[in-house]
């Protein structure tokens, strides 16, 4: 009985261990998330657009960015971009991590602007228009603010994703969760252990995430959108 | 001279092997009320929206106060905000607030303050029987309210013309005769009015000449009297009987 407790003990204290070791790259892993993620945001919002707005050359430039992006493994895309463009271009580990994520989400929230601009009814542009608005206004002042609020939910669901695959960056040496958690485990072979306290650090992450995102969905909610033609 | 403030000339529009509109010609003098019916599939949707240059023609030409649409012109949009259109479904902006609704392309398109378009958009509630409803979002609107909104709306940029397309089709027989009291209203308001419709009663209540059109032609067209009392045109009596029936 007294091993037992004895053992309890021990396990308990080594979790607490790596919990503390952990707890200091957890502001790592929120900085390179929300940095790649506003830029991906950014890129996804223009490219989004771009590709609906059909102008030439660049629409379907952005077309093949979207391509090319979606097409590659995000862990390839970190190592092109840190080894690759960083020896050239001198890029720090946050860079790069932060350009290959936003590169990558980018790409993935562009499709889902332009789904979410497609499904605005084509009379909400053709009211625009009527009213004597050119075609960018009509974007600006009723497609696109119609269409943010359409894709909050699967945008949320990015973002999420998002912070999942920033632990990709650890393979850059950026000191995140993943790469303090590799850190604890090379020292102590603690395998099991040191991977289920960064799940739980992960987990308790999305968890607060996915709350803020229903808060932010009820706030942003159109009154009774949906109801009117 | 009176200006003619709409001229159609030979205006053609196909959409495959459909005719939508085949070769119709006729003008339209300022001021004047100008009611278009006929059977579904006539073309007299597609006559609207190729005059405010939502649709494209395949040949002919459309001016409006002497200036030639062009949709591929970047002044288009200028033209388009002297036209205005009410639709059958509205198309009232959700994400606004009707006060937003009627005040955004003020801003927007005729770069007038936030107050001026505010006292403007409240007044033009106020005339068409909205007091209260500035801040209502649409979904919380009923049908004649939306359509009223909606006019609104149009009204706002103070159009030289006002295109009705189906306006009261969406609507139940109450919010219907308030939107044709609206209509009524604007008509001895001095502006030009181009309404479609399948109800015969605007026509004799609005118009002053009405349109017959048919399979894209535009079958007759003359006074209500002419058309609507004592018919001379086969299709239009045909049409007649079968709607009066």
């Amino acid at each position: 009985m007294d091993e037992i407790l004895q053992w309890l003990i021990g396990q308990l204290k080594l979790l607490g261990d790596i919990f503390v070791y952990l707890l200091p790259a957890v502001p790592a892993t929120v900085e390179v998330t929300i940095l790649s993620f506003a830029l991906a945001l950014a890129v996804g919002v223009v490219v989004g657009t771009v590709r609906v707005a059909r102008i030439r050359i660049v629409s379907p430039l952005a077309r093949v960015y979207t391509d090319v992006v979606r097409g590659v493994p995000l862990l390839v895309l970190i190592f092109f971009i840190y080894f690759g463009l960083g020896g050239v271009l001198n890029l720090g580990r946050l860079t790069a991590g932060v350009i290959a994520l936003g590169v990558c989400y980018g790409a993935y929230i562009a499709e889902i602007f332009r789904a979410g601009i497609l499904s605005i009814p084509q009379g909400q542009y053709e009211a625009a228009l009527s009213l004597g608005m050119t075609r960018k206004q009509a974007f600006r002042h009723v497609i696109i603010p119609q269409a943010l609020r359409m894709v909050i939910p699967p945008v949320a669901n990015e973002f999420i994703a998002c912070l999942k695959d920033s632990s990709l960056v650890s393979v850059i040496a950026m000191r995140e969760i993943t790469r303090a958690g590799r850190e604890y485990f090379s020292r102590t072979f603690a395998d099991f252990q040191v991977w289920l306290v960064v799940a739980i650090l992960y987990l308790i992450l999305t968890l607060t995430l996915s709350r803020l995102v229903s808060y932010m969905e009820k706030k942003f909610k159109m009154r009774g959108y949906g109801v009117a033609a | 001279m009176i200006r003619d403030i709409i001229s159609c000339q030979n205006v053609c529009r196909s959409f495959g092997e459909q005719k939508a509109l085949d070769d119709v010609s006729f003008k339209v003098q300022k001021g004047e009320k100008i009611v278009i019916v006929g059977p579904s599939g006539a073309g007299k949707s597609t006559l609207l929206r190729c005059i405010n240059a939502l649709e494209d023609i395949d040949s002919g030409s459309i001016a409006i106060d002497e200036v030639v649409l062009d949709r591929t012109h970047k002044d288009i949009a200028k033209v388009r905000s002297e036209v205005g259109f009410v639709f059958q479904h509205f198309h009232l902006f959700p994400h606004l607030s009707v006060l937003g609704n009627i005040t955004l392309a003020q801003r927007v398109v005729r770069k007038r303050s936030p107050d001026e378009s505010d006292t403007f958009a409240t007044e033009l509630l106020e005339r068409f029987g909205l007091t209260g409803k500035a801040q209502s979002y649409p979904s919380e609107l009923s049908g004649g309210q939306s359509q009223r909104a909606a006019i609104c709306r149009a009204m706002a940029l103070n159009p030289k013309i006002l295109l009705f397309d189906e306006a009261t089709s969406a609507l139940d027989p109450e919010s219907m005769s308030d939107v044709v009291e609206v209509m009524n209203f604007l008509a001895k308001d001095g502006i030009t009015l181009l309404i479609v419709t399948h109800e015969l009663s605007v026509a004799r209540q609005v118009a002053d000449r009405v349109m017959f059109m048919d399979e894209g032609r535009i079958e007759a067209i003359g006074p209500v009297d002419e058309i609507l009392v004592n018919p001379q045109n086969q299709r239009v009596k045909d049409f007649l009987a079968k709607v009066l029936a």
